[in-house]
Formats: C-alpha cells, structure tokens, sequence
C-alpha cells in the first residue's frame, strides 16, 4: 500500500507542479485515468484560492432541503456561510477543526477534525471510475469533465462529478445512495478563482465564546478501548465486503452524555460507524435498560443508577402494547433515515449496539447480529 | 441408493415451487454434513451455526437455479464454500476465519488457526477424548484438504460430488484426499496404529 | 529396504484407490510382502474409519427455527409490523402539524421508502450524537460533499 500511494503522491506532484504552458513534464501520463483525474481533483481542491456560490441539497426522511453558500476555499480552509432552514450559520475547516459558527449566540462550537488520511488505493479498489458523456458539461459558466463512480461489484452509481477542466476543481458533485437514490447534491452557481481570502475569515471572531473539545479522538486498541469503557468491547463478525478497519476510539455523546465504544470502517469512500454501550444510559429514554442486576456485572460508577435516566422526552421507541414504557427487549431494533446515511439501534445482549453508514436496513441488521 | 436420489428427485422441485414440508426434509437430512463442514472451516461454533443457517436460506432463495435435483448435495456445499469465503474477504482485521481460498490449489500451508477443539455434546461412538484429538488434528491440515476429507469421510460423499462443490477435477479431490489422510495420520499416530503389531 | 521408500509415497494414493493399472499392481505385490507397509496401509485406512466413526456434527436444534422465520419473514417481525402502522398514523399527523418539517420541504416527497422490518423512529439526542461523529468522519474521505455534510449536520441540530 505505502509504495503504491508514494508512486502516485510523487506523480501527482510532478503534474502540478509544472507550469500549464510549459511542456508536458516528462513523466506525466500521456492519458491520465479518471482515477488520476479525481485524485488530481482532490489535490486541486486543497490548492485553490477561489470564492463562490454553491447550491446544496440533501435528501431527509421523505424531501429535500436546499441551501445556498457562500463559499471561500484558501489552500485547503474552507468557509462555508448558509442561509437557510430559517437561519444563518456557517461551518469553517481550518485543517485542524471543524467550527460551527452560531451568529445568534455568537458561539462557535469546535470539533476537531479527524486526522487520519485515506489510503486511495482502497478506493480504487473498491470502485471504478470512468468519464462519462451522460451528463451536460457546463457549470457556472465553466466548462467540466464529467466522471462516474461506481461499486466495483454490483451497485448503482455512488458519485456524479463534474470536474473544472481548468483547474480540476468540483464544481458540481451528486451522491447516490447504496440503492440508487439522490441523496445529496452541492453545485457552484458561480465560481471565482485566484481570489484570496483573508485568514480572519478561518478563525472564531473575537469575542465570541468557544465550545468544544480541544484534543483528537485517539486511535485506541482494542483493549485499551475496552479497558476505558467498562466492558468488553465486541468486533462485528458480518463485514460488507470491501470495508476494512478505519480506527477504534471512544465516542463522546455530548455534555451530560456518556461515551460509547466506536469502531470505524471504511471501503475507501463510504463510512460504517459501529458503536457500542451497556444497556444503563447515563440519560435516554425512560425505562430504557435491564432492571438493576439483570446484567449481573461490576459497576464503574459510571452515571446514574439504571432505568431511571433524567429522560429526554423524546424518540421514544414504542414498546410492548404501544405505550412506549418498559425496558425495550433483546433484538428491538429501530432505524433513522437521514436520506443515505441510516442509523440501526439494536438492543442486544448485555450491549446497545449503533450501526451508522450507507448500507441498507438489511445489511445494518445482519452487521448488528454479528456483533459478538 | 435409487431410493433415496427419487426422493430427492421429489423434495428438490417441491421445495423449489414453495413447499415448506420438503424443505423442512431436505434440511434435516443435509444439516449434519453442511454444519460439520463449516465447524471445520471456521474457528467458532456459533458462526458455523450462523453460516449454517445463511447456507440453508441462501439455498432456499436459488433453489430455482438449481437445475438437477441429485446434485443437490454439492450444491449446497458450494454455497457454504463460497459463505466462508466471503467471511474471510469481509476484511476483519482479526480473522476468525480459518480456511485460505478453497478454490486455490493447495499451498500446502497448514492454517493459522485450529479448527474448533470441542466439536459439541453429541452422540458419542468414540470416547471424546478420541473426537477431540481427531479434530485437533483436522485442524492442522491444510484447509482444502480438510473439506475433502470432512466431505468423504463424515458426510459420505462421492469424489464426484466433492469436485462439483469444490469445483475442482475429481483427480484433484482424490489427491487432497490422499495428502490429507497421509498428513492426518501422521498427526494421530498411535491412535491409528495396531496395538500389537499384528493385523 | 528401498523400496519400501519408494512404496511408502504412494501408500496413501493406494488406498485412496488413485493408483492404475500397473503401479497400482506394483504396489499391492509389494504390500503382500512387507509388513511393514502393510501396518502403514492400515493405518492409513484406520484413519478413514476413524473420521467415519468421528462422524457429522448435527447442527443445534433451534437451527430449523431462525432459517424458517428467516425465509417466511415471520416471527417476531410480524408484531412490530403491526405496531408500526399504527405509529405511523400518528407520526403522520404530527409531522403535519410540526412546522418545522413542514416549513423546511421544498419539494413534494419522493416514494415512501420500502417499509423494513425495523421500526423507523423519530431522532433521539443518542442517534443524533452518532450521526454526528458519523458525519465528521464523512468529512475527511475523499470526495466528501462538505456543503452538503454541512447542512446535515445543521438538520440534525434542528431535529435533536
């Protein structure tokens, strides 16, 4: 894997680096793939100065919302200002952390963005790219090569890309679900490049208060993740194929919230989130969880006592006979649909378990059984 | 023999049009060979249980693409083959899995891992002792050749029908048998020999 | 004696029944006369019987059950089936009334999803926090549509 991402890292380099009117640099291809096109995309992106506005659009449980943004891209920040859902805010990846910027409260909330890099090997081998003459080729007045990206085994079309001829930059990108579905969408309504933007516009303004945790989600072992939370943490024994391990860490559910056991995977594009906690929540619905001793294990003193959490008021499971009290029992399960990205809770064994990705309901269950 | 392939001839098209019945009779009488063939090709009961059961499933949903009904038995072994495959290619960082790709010719590597030690509280012709040494040693033969010999000798089945599961030439399969009963007797040593010397 | 390490090699083709015509004549003359290969032909064939009598696993009874339900789609599913249109009905209605959903639909809904045998719910704050981290990690893999990332994680904001 390292030599094969080297090899293409330096050729990459080598293409960029030289001048577009000078000759053709030695040792570039004479025609590059539609994978080195997307790769070179990608670089692209984190080399542009450009400022524009985007059209974006996403699938939530049965419509679409839409947004548009203004968008300042500086050598690998971004700044994206929305206005939308009856409100404005922006989002800003200065490389090191995400910020949401809440101009109401004048808060900017930070996570920090995770640091790992994807291998693109495994990518390319998990799907297939090629140019296609599909769609219409001009936007925001640009002229752009179109390209496919395609499950290497069966599936529908995962991305539409409408590549910048110029500069390679996206300029209009659509995503299909693991079942052919629409569900999400950013198109440029106008693009300018070579505008720099001010590095302030990367920053939390002053005076505003800033929320958030400060250090990384550290890669855990197995072990060490188990010996933080409590418990035994499980592996799934049902994979996807092509998805392989992405990380091990502990999740954070927010202030008041505990953590729960979080095992990453990826084939490359797509992300399968799988996390992990014993049956008594630190807070959740009410009822939810064994009665005490059920469990028969050692508390840590970790949170309140079980079945009895502060409560939410809210996505409660309907439970036996409806009313939507009670512990919920082994094997329940529920499902979210964000348009794409699913999420299965699945109480099982002595465990709730969490299955997050693009897969669908079927595939989210049998990855959930399989955890043991 | 005739007998029971008629049958078989019968159970196979009334499964396929929906009959749950002969289903149900199919089932019972492969389960033991296909159950015993996943325990010796991954390392926990409970996955050979779960792989069982998606063998049977799986078989159910294409009985329609299975054409003769006496090459049932193959058949269902070439799902189970291919179930375990996927399990290995499903990109685990720990493999639970013990087989390589069945379908290569041997490495002649044996795996890494032992096949199950403790194959389970059934009717007992042999002392357990004996049953855990012989899976023991199973389990230090190279894969390939432990489904054929699993196949030949627990299950019953033909070199023939091996072949068409494995999808290998029979030649193929009567030399994994012949490599895998060398290398198992190897392994059993005493318990295989007469004890006086004499036949 | 030397031959018998020539014999010994084929001992396990021998009894496998693998060997022909004239090797095959060869090797039961030889085997006639040695004992000791004699032993290792037995052995050999001790080791067959001996898997024989190891004999087939039977598979754990419940088996036949969960591969029934599993084919029929029956058992457990069939209750919450029937649960789910009733809370369906009412999610309806206060989806209806929820401004908040209503207000934010630009388009006409698409094609109800095909109706799992899970129950859909609405979000809670446990999966909001997991679509989070999941969108985060979104992020960073190639291609990651970070408008479209952004405003999904500004819906999950609106909804939890």
């Amino acid at each position: 894997m390292r030599p094969a991402l080297c090899g293409l890292t330096a050729l990459l380099a080598l293409v960029l680096v030289s001048p577009a009117s000078a000759a053709a640099p030695p040792r570039a291809p004479a025609q590059p793939s539609a994978w080195d096109k997307v790769w070179r995309s990608e670089e692209a992106a984190k080399q542009v100065s450009a400022v524009g506005r985007a059209q974006t659009m996403i699938v939530l449980d049965g419509g679409e919302v839409q947004a548009v943004a203004q968008v300042h891209a500086e050598r690998g920040k971004l700044r994206l200002d929305y206005d939308a859902l009856h409100r404005k805010w922006s989002l800003i990846d200065d490389g090191e952390r995400l910020v949401h910027l809440d101009p109401r409260r004048r808060r900017a909330m930070i996570t920090p963005r995770p640091g790992f890099v994807l291998d693109r090997s495994l990518a390319e081998r998990n799907y297939v790219a090629f140019v296609t003459e599909e769609a219409s080729a001009v936007i925001a007045g640009r002229p752009t090569e179109v390209i496919d990206i395609v499950p290497r085994g069966e599936g529908p079309r995962v991305w539409r890309l409408w590549l910048d001829k110029e500069t390679g930059f996206v300029l209009k990108r659509e995503r299909h679900s693991v079942t052919g579905r629409r569900i999400s969408g950013t198109e440029y309504l106008e693009i300018e490049f070579n505008v720099p933007t001010d590095s302030d516009l990367f920053g939390v303004p002053k005076g505003w208060e800033s929320v958030g945790p400060s250090e990384r989600q550290q890669d855990l072992s197995l072990e060490e993740l188990s010996r933080r939370m409590g418990f035994d943490v499980l592996s799934p024994h049902n994979l996807p194929s092509g998805y392989v391990p992405w990380g091990r860490y502990e999740s954070r559910r927010g202030p008041g919230h505990g953590t729960m056991a979080e095992l990453r995977y990826t084939d490359g594009l797509r992300v399968l989130s799988i996390l992990q906690r014993e049956p008594r929540a630190a807070a959740g619905p009410p009822g939810e969880g064994p009665p005490p001793g059920r469990l028969g294990r050692e508390r840590h003193g970790r949170g309140p006592a079980p079945g009895r959490g502060p409560g939410l008021g809210r996505g409660r499971e309907p439970g036996r006979g409806g009313r939507g009290f009670g512990p919920p029992e082994f094997g329940a399960m529920s499902v979210v649909d964000r348009g794409g990205q699913k999420a299965l809770r699945y109480f099982g064994r002595n465990r709730v378990i969490f299955v997050v990705g693009d897969l669908t309901v079927d595939q989210l269950t049998w990855i959930a059984k399989g955890i043991r | 023999m005739n007998e029971d392939i008629r049958k078989l001839e019968d159970l196979v098209p009334q499964a396929r049009a929906g009959d749950m019945g002969a289903f149900e009779a199919l089932y019972q009488r492969y389960q033991a060979g296909i159950y015993t063939f996943l325990r010796g090709q991954v390392r926990e009961a409970e996955l050979a249980a779960d792989l069982t059961q998606q063998t049977f499933v799986r078989a159910w949903e294409s009985l329609p693409g299975l054409r003769d009904p006496g090459a049932f038995q193959s058949w269902l072994h070439r799902i189970a083959l291919n179930l375990v495959r996927d399990e290995a290619k499903s990109g685990r960082a720990r493999l639970e899995v013990v087989a390589t790709d069945l379908a290569d010719e041997g490495s002649g590597a044996p795996p890494r891992e032992a096949v199950a030690r403790n194959p389970g509280p059934e009717e007992l012709a042999l002392s357990s002792e004996l049953r855990d040494r012989v899976w023991q040693a199973l389990g230090s033969v190279p894969a390939e050749q432990r489904a054929a010999l699993v196949m030949h000798h627990m299950t019953g089945m033909s070199v023939t029908e091996i072949a068409r599961a494995m999808k290998v030439r029979p030649g193929t399969v009567m030399s994994r048998l012949a490599r895998g009963r060398e290398a198992l007797r190897k392994l059993l040593g005493s318990y295989v020999e007469a004890q006086n010397g004499s036949m | 004696m030397a031959q018998c390490d020539r014999v010994r090699t084929t001992l396990a083709d021998f009894v496998e029944g693998s060997l022909r015509g004239r090797e095959r004549a060869r090797v039961e003359a030889h085997v006639r006369d040695c004992a000791d290969c004699r032993a290792e032909v037995a052995a050999l064939e001790r080791t067959g019987e001996l898997l024989r009598e190891t004999g087939a696993i039977p598979a754990p009874s419940r088996l036949w059950g969960s591969i029934q339900a599993e084919i029929a789609g029956t058992g457990s599913a069939t209750a919450i089936r029937s649960l789910r249109v009733r809370w369906r009905g009412a999610v309806a209605a206060a989806a209806l009334a929820a401004a908040l959903i209503a207000v934010w639909m630009v388009r006409p809904p698409e094609a109800p999803m095909a109706v799992p045998t899970v129950q859909q719910v609405q979000i809670d704050a446990e999966f909001q926090s997991t679509f989070e981290g999941h969108l985060s990690a979104i992020w960073v893999t190639p291609l990651a549509d970070e408008a479209a990332l952004g405003l999904q994680m500004a819906a999950l904001g609106e909804d939890g």
